[in-house]
């Protein structure tokens, strides 16, 4: 089963609506830009940082984790600006990258898929006349979800019985008749969604 | 939209996820690991055609900005749109269409391994390294120095799927966009 990075709870990010809080990440995404005032960068990073204990009671673990998923490439940052901008000018960018990265992550660990969906598809409603059709959208999300699990047993059910005829079994050998399998796994659930009328969904409200 | 259309779009977000998640193979002589996922973006592009592979790159990133770890390395949510390589990540969709439009009617390798470079790599690093010229401040042929690291890892990749679509469509038949 896929788990979400959805940290539950009840604090006052939980219970603000995702569309309020994308809004304010977009408001400050535009702000970082017009802000060049090393000091005033460094002191927002903490009022973010800290934000998670105090607006939404995670701790530090998520930021720690929010960051390390960035750590190589502020690595290649520092040293490659140190060189040749200065440190100034790398503590900049690596200030306003990880404010960025923290607030973007703090919306994703306080948001339930099921309201981040909800606005998706609100927003996808706007497109409606060039032919965007937001119900399908939703479909084709939760059937995304659904397939990651079952292609994943697919490809170790090949591996596995490979290994078993005594194949080497290396990504290379198992793709093929992993995804033979996988595209005729994808031809049964599409019959199964024409038996079910798929095709006139169009039509409903 | 048929169902079938929507169908092979999802799996291939979803097999593309599942490229991911796989163990990261080392290459010699690179210091990143490698993983299997950009494959993924060739492989939507020569198996399910232009439109549908673009479809279902867009769909993977939109699952991914909704919080579901599906990036290799379990990365995901709006944060990887805000670091450096939100720009490859842009260039998958546009990179597996690419694929797919370079791919349409061929049937023998050298057409098929030519349009993995240009769409799967070409294109891909082509909205990648701007991405992270602009993100990190560095200049643009920094940036593509340090992403030529990826280079010998997405050679092997577009190989592979090369190889795998030539089989496939023999084995498949049906699948010809």
């Amino acid at each position: 089963m896929i788990t979400g990075l959805y940290i539950p709870g009840d604090s006052l990010l939980h219970r603000c609506p995702a569309g309020v809080k994308l809004i304010a990440l977009v408001l400050i995404g535009i702000g970082l830009i017009a802000i060049d005032n090393l000091f005033l960068l460094c002191a927002l990073a903490v009022v973010v940082a800290a934000s998670y204990s105090a607006f939404a009671g995670l701790g530090v673990a998520p930021v720690w984790q929010a960051t390390r998923a960035v750590l190589v490439w502020l690595g290649l940052i520092v040293l490659a600006q140190a060189l040749l901008a200065g440190v100034e000018a790398a503590a900049e960018t690596v200030v306003r990258l990880l404010i960025l990265i923290w607030s973007a992550a703090l919306v994703s660990y306080t948001s339930r898929l099921s309201d981040m969906a909800a606005v998706l598809e609100r927003g996808l409603a706007a497109f409606k006349p060039l032919g965007v059709q937001p119900e399908k959208t939703a479909f084709m999300i939760a059937l995304t979800l659904r397939l990651v699990p079952a292609i994943f047993a697919i490809a170790r059910d090949v591996r596995d019985a490979q290994r078993a005829r005594g194949v080497d079994a290396s990504v290379v050998t198992a793709i093929v008749p992993a995804l033979t399998r996988i595209m005729a796994h994808a031809d049964a659930v599409s019959d199964a969604l024409t038996a079910r009328g798929y095709e006139r969904w169009d039509t409903a409200p | 939209m048929t169902a079938r259309d929507t169908v092979l779009i999802a799996t291939f977000a979803a097999l593309t996820a599942v490229l991911g998640l796989l163990p990261p193979l080392p290459v010699p002589l690179v210091p990143v690991p490698i993983t299997a996922q950009t494959m993924g973006v060739m492989l939507a592009g020569l198996m399910i055609g232009p439109r549908r592979g673009g479809l279902a790159m867009l769909l993977l990133l939109g699952v991914v900005a909704l919080g579901i770890p599906l990036l290799a390395g379990g990365r995901g949510g709006l944060a990887v749109f805000a670091g450096p390589s939100a720009g490859y990540l842009i260039g998958w969709p546009i990179g597996a269409f690419v694929t797919g439009m370079l791919a349409r009617g061929a049937t023998s390798p050298a057409p098929l391994f030519a349009a993995c470079l240009a769409g799967g790599i070409g294109v891909v690093y082509a909205c990648g390294i701007p991405g992270v010229a602009l993100i990190s401040g560095i200049s643009v042929p920094t940036a593509a120095l340090a992403s030529a690291a990826f280079l010998p890892g997405d050679l092997i990749k577009a190989g592979v799927a090369t190889a795998v679509a030539v089989t496939l469509r023999r084995a498949y038949p049906r699948l010809t966009p």
